[in-house]
Parts: structure tokens; sequence; C-alpha cells
């Protein structure tokens, strides 16, 4: 986990878990694009449950993308989604946050607090009942692998990074 | 004659996600039963700490609780080495005391602002709430983020810190991070100020009780990472004398465990530790307390609140003096050899006494470990408060009058910040 300091240029990406089984997706998403030669302008951040420190997090960047696992009785294991703020309400967390990232974002924007350009995928989970540090089912981890190389091409489209583009609005 | 059962469900009271509920039974305007049920999730932490190492420990109390990890980390670590020979540094004993500040920082400032505030201002949530008053918000938000920062400083991560270890720390932070944080801390030191008059102005309920108090007192400072027990009783006693005197039992509708002093319920948390240790405050917060009229000790559980916000004032003020005084040392930490036997240790985390006791064997493993949260030692104090409060409040109210009363009641005692957006339902029973 690494602390960014903030910049109007930069990019932020920031991958949200926790360490129960599929919940640290997020956490996983961001590992894969360490490995990637992403722009300099380009930020990573892993964060555990933040809470509503997510909104100091993302003062001061211009752009901000969130990854999340979601919970939806709707979609298959493994769905990425590309989310606003009020479907959130509907996928609202699975995960073991305590103030819910629907909530944060949803106090945020009260505070007109939240950065110019937001967006936010879920990668869709079951509820997690794993024991701590339990490892990623591989539905979901073959999932954090597209939408890593599905960003990457976002932020650097003229990169290398062979996929097809898999989330849905 | 008018009989009505009201059911309340309070979800997630305890550590991170429990739960909990509320049954109140009123008949002709009496009070005929009041209990409140924690549905906690048994300890299966004492028993994932058998068998391990005693430097795994530090690591794994702080995923009990993801608002107070450095204070599970510090009670640990005082039990712990309190089976060695040698003590820490005096540099990791000072830095202990900074990172915990953070840590009363952070809850402290959440606990007012996200889950208390939405209660005096007349709001449902802190997202309602935020709407029209939005700078009262940002207040609370920079203020936890500065705690979190704190901890980040010395545990690598806010939640779930991984930097404490044995013997002190695994880094020393760059004296470039301290100047940064120094600054800001500082920046804040008006709007905590600005906080504890805005909270001492709030319409507060007054309503005086009976209650025992219990904190760690120190005789050099208030205390917070270490210290003796303290009651009101006039009781003084050491950690190892803590079972000698506190007991815990089951009750027959509740997972957790609840907390006795010698067979009396009794508070522990900031009013508890204000009522004891106010003296030990800098000059500035004593003319704090002076300026707002807050009479010490005070009798009034709602004046938690004021004390959470001049224990703010305190830990930014030490933070500050700590940071500025910051000397990058020769090592982090002390080897501390520890020998086998029994080790008991215990710190004040944001809501409360927090005592550990580890049995540790010649192997150097953990044979036993037991750990006593402040969230069940209050227990018996909140039962004891909602039935005076509703009380003295008038059970004549209607269930949501009623029902608003008693998540005051409860709210008060900084439950997990889980519950803040979605705490009580009620279920009315007429019969």
């Amino acid at each position: 986990m690494s602390a960014c300091p903030p910049s109007e240029q930069a990019l932020l990406i920031i991958g949200i878990g926790s360490p129960f089984g599929d919940d640290r997706i997020g956490w996983e998403v961001i590992e894969q694009l360490q490995r990637m030669t992403l722009p300099s302008g380009v930020q990573l951040l892993s964060l555990d449950r933040p809470g509503v420190e997510l909104i100091e997090r993302m003062q001061g960047h211009a752009q901000v993308i969130l990854i999340d696992a979601v919970h939806s009785e709707e979609h298959p294991l493994g769905t990425c989604l590309e989310l606003t703020s009020g479907s959130l309400r509907r996928h609202d967390n699975a995960s073991t946050h305590g103030f819910g990232l629907a909530e944060t974002l949803r106090l945020g924007q009260s505070l007109n607090a939240l950065p110019p350009r937001l967006q936010l995928y879920g990668i869709c989970i079951r509820p997690p009942q794993a024991s701590p540090d339990a490892m990623l089912s591989p539905t979901v981890k073959a999932a954090a692998a597209q939408l890593a190389r599905q960003l990457a091409l976002l932020v650097h489209p003229s990169g290398t990074y062979t996929m097809e583009p898999s989330c849905s609005r | 004659m008018t009989s009505r059962r009201i059911r309340i469900d309070v979800p997630a009271l305890t550590r991170v996600e429990g739960e909990g509920s509320l049954r109140l039974e009123i008949n002709d305007g009496q009070l005929v039963e009041l209990g409140l049920s924690i549905f906690e999730p048994p300890r299966y932490f004492e028993k994932f700490l058998e068998g391990r190492e005693a430097k795994e420990v530090v690591d794994i109390v702080a995923r009990i609780c993801g608002i107070c990890p450095v204070a599970y980390q510090v009670s640990a670590l005082n039990a712990l080495e309190s089976l060695s020979r040698q003590t820490a540094s005096p540099w990791v004993q000072r830095m202990r005391r900074l990172f915990y500040c953070g840590e009363w920082l952070q809850s402290h400032a959440l606990h007012i602002h996200l889950l208390a505030l939405p209660d005096f201002l007349g709001f449902d949530n802190a997202i309602a709430m935020a709407e029209q008053h939005p700078d009262e918000v940002k207040r609370g938000l920079k203020l936890q983020g500065l705690g979190n920062a704190l901890i980040r400083l010395f545990g690598g991560r806010s939640v779930h810190p991984v930097g404490a270890r044995l013997g002190g720390f695994h880094h020393a932070p760059a004296l470039d991070e301290v100047a940064e944080l120094v600054d800001r801390l500082k920046a804040a030191q008006q709007d905590a100020g600005e906080l504890t008059r805005f909270c001492a102005g709030l319409p507060l309920p007054d309503d005086p009780q009976t209650f025992i108090c219990v904190a760690l007192h120190h005789p050099d400072s208030y205390a917070m990472e270490s210290g003796e027990i303290r009651t009101s009783t006039g009781l003084s006693l050491s950690a190892d004398q803590f079972e000698q005197h506190f007991h815990e039992s089951h009750k027959p509708d509740s997972t957790a465990l609840w907390s006795d002093l010698d067979g009396q319920p009794y508070l522990t948390g900031p009013l508890a530790r204000l009522n004891i240790n106010h003296p030990q405050l800098p000059d500035f917060l004593q003319q704090r307390i002076s300026e707002i009229g807050l009479a010490l000790p005070s009798s009034n559980m709602f004046h938690s609140l004021i004390a959470r916000a001049l224990e703010i004032e305190l830990v930014l003020h030490e933070a500050i003096q700590r940071l500025e005084a910051y000397d990058y040392p020769e090592a982090p930490y002390t080897a501390l050899p520890l020998e086998p036997g029994t080790g008991c240790g215990m710190s004040e985390a944001p809501r409360g006494l927090l005592w550990h006791r580890y049995q540790l064997d010649e192997k150097g493993l953990i044979k036993a470990a037991r750990i006593v949260p402040p969230t069940s030692q209050n227990q018996a104090r909140i039962e004891a408060d909602l039935h005076r409060s509703l009380t003295a409040f008038g059970l004549d109210h209607d269930e949501e009058a009623l029902r608003l009363r008693a998540e005051q009641v409860i709210r008060n005692y900084d439950p997990c910040i889980s519950c803040a957006t979605h705490f009580l339902t009620l279920e009315k029973v007429e019969s």
C-alpha cells in the first residue's frame, strides 16, 4: 500500500478491498496494473476499507477511478460492471467495509467534494464467507486481470495490452 | 390498560460487525422489561492466537477492530513485553503514544461528526446532515484524515496497521514526512478548538446519573498507552490485578460477555478518563474547560461528546509537540527476549479500557489469551443508562421518540461506525 501525494494533474486509480477472499479484488487489479508500464501521471493506490477517508484520499485529483467488489444477484460471478453512484444503491457492497462505498460517495456528493471525473468499476463476487487471507477464486482473479488490461488501455491507448473490453454499463 | 411491546434491533454494536437488539416492554406507563442483547461472534481471536509465536500476536490482534487496531496492538505489546527483563527504548515509548494519538484523533472525529452530531442537529444520518452542515462534516473528515495520517506514519496504513512489532516499530518515519505532518496538524488546531466550543453549545440532554468511572491513570501524563487502573470508588490496580476485581459473565440472550467491577456496572471511555484524569490536562485545556463552563467530574453521560472533543485537542497538541521534538533513532526497536509466563497489559482505546493477558510457554508460543474490550465492559452500564434515561425522558412518548432517545443513549458509548447510517429498526407489537 503506498501513499500518493495529491496532484491536480494525476489520474488516481484506487482499488478498495479487505483480506477476505474475493473481497480483495480491488487490490488484485492494482497489483496487476503495477506490473504494467503506465504513463507517469497515473497513480495507483490500494486501500483496506477506507470508509469516509476515501473522500480525503481523492481530494486534489482531477480524475479518479475506483475499483471495488460488489454483490449482485443479477449478474454472474466475475462480471465487471461500470457503475454510477446511483446504481450503487442496488449494488450495495457485500464486503466488510464499515461505512460503505455507496454511503461514502453519497456523503462526498452532499459535500460537493468528489473529483470532477469519477469512474467506478465493480466486479461481482459472492458475499465473503471465507476466512481471512483466503485465496481469490479463479473466476474473480481472471476478471481482475481483464479489468486491469482494460484500464491500462484506457489510460494508455497506444499500449500493447491484449484484451477485449469486458465491462458493461 | 394499555400495554405495548416495542422491539428495537440494533445492528453492529460491538467490534466491527456485531449485532444486537434492544427489547423494551412498557406496561401501563411502566418499564417492565429492558434487555440489551448483543449477538457478537464469540471471541475466536483468543483461540486463533493459541499456538502462535509471540511476535505474530501484534499483527493478528490488529485485525480484531477496524476502528481501534492501534489500541489492540499496544495492549498486546504491553502484555507481552511485561514478560521481558528489558523494556522498549524511551524513543519507542514516546512514539507509541504518538501512534496512539492518531487513533484517538481519527476515532473521536468520526464519532462526533458522523455518529453523534446527526442526533443533536436533527438528521437521520450524516449524509442528510452534510447538505445543511457541510463545514462541520468537512471538519470531521479533515480531523479524521489527520488521525489516519498519523497512524500511517508508523503503521504503514491506517486500517489494520502493520508497522508495530515487539520492542518498537519495523521502521522509523523519515524527517521530511514528520515535518510535513506537523504543519498539517498545526493547521487543524483552530478547528479542534472550535469543535469543543461547538459541542459544548449543542442542546445535550441534562440528566445526571450515578455511575462508577474506570480509567487508566499515569503519573506523568493523561493516560493513553499505559498506566494503572483507577476507579472513582478509590481503587488503584495493576494490569495483573484486573481479574481480581473485574469479572465477565454470559447473559442468556447475548453472545458477548458482560463485565462488572466487584458486581457493579461501570463506565469506561472518554468521560471516565476525563473525570479521573482532567487535572493532568495542559493549561490551555483547563482554560477551555472553564470557558465552556464544564464542571468536572461530570455525571451527565452526554458530556462524553465534549470529552471526545477535548481529547481531540489534547492529542493534536501532544502530537505536534512530539513530532517537533522527533529524532531519527539508531534503531526503531529493541530486541526483547520474552520469558515463559503470564503477562497482562492494557491501554485506553478510544472507547475505553482494553485489557489483554497472554500465557507464553517454554517454546515461545501462546498457550492462552484473554482479551477484554471496552464494548463488553460498557454493556451493563449502557443497559442501566437506558433504563434511567428512558424513564426520565418519559415512557409516554411515542415509539419514534423513544427509539431516538434509545439510539442517542447507545451511540453516546461510541458504537461501531458501520451502524451510523442504518442503526435501529423498530417493530411495535401491541398487546
